[in-house]
C-alpha cells in the first residue's frame, strides 16, 4: 500500500524556509509520498536535499524528488507577467512537487509534462 | 583528478587543484583553481554498493562517506565563481537534482556550463540535454578518451568572460 499525502500551498505559505523543509521531510519519513501544491523556492529545494543527506541513516535512505512546473518560455509576454506577479504576491503555487521516501519510490522518470513513479517491489512471503 | 569506477560515488571528497592554466586558440590564457566535488544525490543506500560487489562493512562505510561528500558539495557551491555541471549524456537528464542544482546556481547568478560526458557511447544523447536545459550552452565530451576537450576549454573561456 502506498500513501499519498497532499499538502496545499497555504499550509506552508506562512512557514519559514527551515520549517517548510522540515514539514515535508517529516511526512516523507513517515513513509508517505508528499504531493505539494506548487513548489519550494530553489534555495529551499537545495536545503531539502542537504538536510535529507544529513538525516540519512539505517532507517532513512533519502528521497526522490520531482517537480512539474509550467514552461514560461512558451507563454505570451502578458501571461508571463501575470505569472510572475502572482508568484510574487501569493507564492509559487503553479505546478506541483512530489517528494517520496527512497525506500518506497525506487525511481522517478520525468519529462517537462509528466512524472512516472516507480515504487520498490516488496517480496511476498510464501505461505 | 579522481579515479574512475563503475561503483557509484567513487568521488566522495572535495578535491582541489590550484593554479591551472589553459589557453584558447587565440593564445589567451585563463588561470583558475579547479574544485572537483562529489555528484549531488538525494538518496544513498549502502545496499546498492553491496549489489556492486562490496562487502557490507565496506558498503556502509562508503555510504557514510558518500553522504558526507554530497553535503560538502552543496556547501561548496556557495564559493564558486563558475560551475561546470557534468552530466552523463547516456542518462535521462530530467532528474530533479540536476534541475534543482542548475536552477539554484542560476538564482545565485553563478555562471553555469552544462557538460554532457560519455559522447563516445552510441546511446549518448546530447539532444536530450539540450532539450532539458535549453537556456544553457551544452558541451559534449568524452573524458575517458579526451574527445572535444578543446571545445570544453572554449566553453570555460566563454563562461568567465
Amino acid at each position: 500500500m502506498v500513501t499519498f499525502h497532499f499538502v496545499p500551498y497555504h499550509e506552508i505559505d506562512d512557514l519559514s524556509s527551515a520549517k517548510r523543509v522540515n514539514k515535508l521531510l517529516n511526512l516523507v519519513k513517515q513513509d508517505k509520498i508528499v504531493l505539494l501544491e506548487g513548489r519550494l523556492k530553489k534555495e529551499e529545494e537545495a536545503d531539502l536535499i542537504e538536510i535529507t543527506m544529513e538525516e540519512i541513516g539505517d532507517q532513512f535512505k533519502g528521497i526522490e524528488l520531482a517537480v512539474i512546473y509550467p514552461e514560461k518560455e512558451n507563454m505570451a509576454a502578458l501571461k508571463r507577467l501575470k505569472f510572475d506577479l502572482a508568484r510574487m504576491l501569493v507564492g509559487d503555487r503553479q505546478g506541483f512537487t512530489i517528494v517520496g521516501p527512497a525506500s518506497i519510490v525506487k525511481r522517478v522518470k520525468q519529462n517537462p509534462r509528466s512524472i512516472e513513479l516507480f515504487t520498490q517491489e516488496r517480496r511476498r512471503k510464501k505461505s | 583528478m579522481s579515479a574512475v569506477s563503475n561503483i557509484p560515488h567513487e568521488t566522495r571528497e572535495i578535491q582541489i587543484k590550484e593554479q591551472i592554466t589553459i589557453q584558447d586558440k587565440k593564445g589567451k590564457s585563463l588561470s583558475f583553481s579547479l574544485v572537483d566535488t562529489p555528484g549531488i544525490a538525494t538518496k544513498i543506500d549502502y545496499e546498492d554498493f553491496i549489489k556492486k560487489g562490496l562487502k557490507e562493512g565496506v558498503a556502509k562505510k562508503r555510504a557514510k562517506e558518500a553522504t558526507k561528500g554530497v553535503i560538502e558539495s552543496i556547501k561548496w557551491l556557495d564559493n564558486m565563481d563558475a560551475v561546470a555541471v557534468v552530466l552523463d549524456a547516456t542518462e535521462d537528464p530530467y532528474s530533479q537534482v540536476n534541475v534543482t542544482i542548475v536552477g539554484n546556481l542560476q538564482a545565485r547568478n553563478i555562471p553555469v556550463m552544462v557538460v554532457g560526458n560519455k559522447i563516445d557511447l552510441k546511446r549518448a544523447r546530447l539532444s536530450k540535454l539540450k532539450a532539458a536545459f535549453p537556456q544553457y550552452d551544452i558541451v559534449g565530451i568524452s573524458a575517458k578518451y579526451g574527445k572535444n576537450i578543446d571545445e570544453f576549454y572554449e566553453g570555460l573561456f566563454k563562461l568567465v568572460r
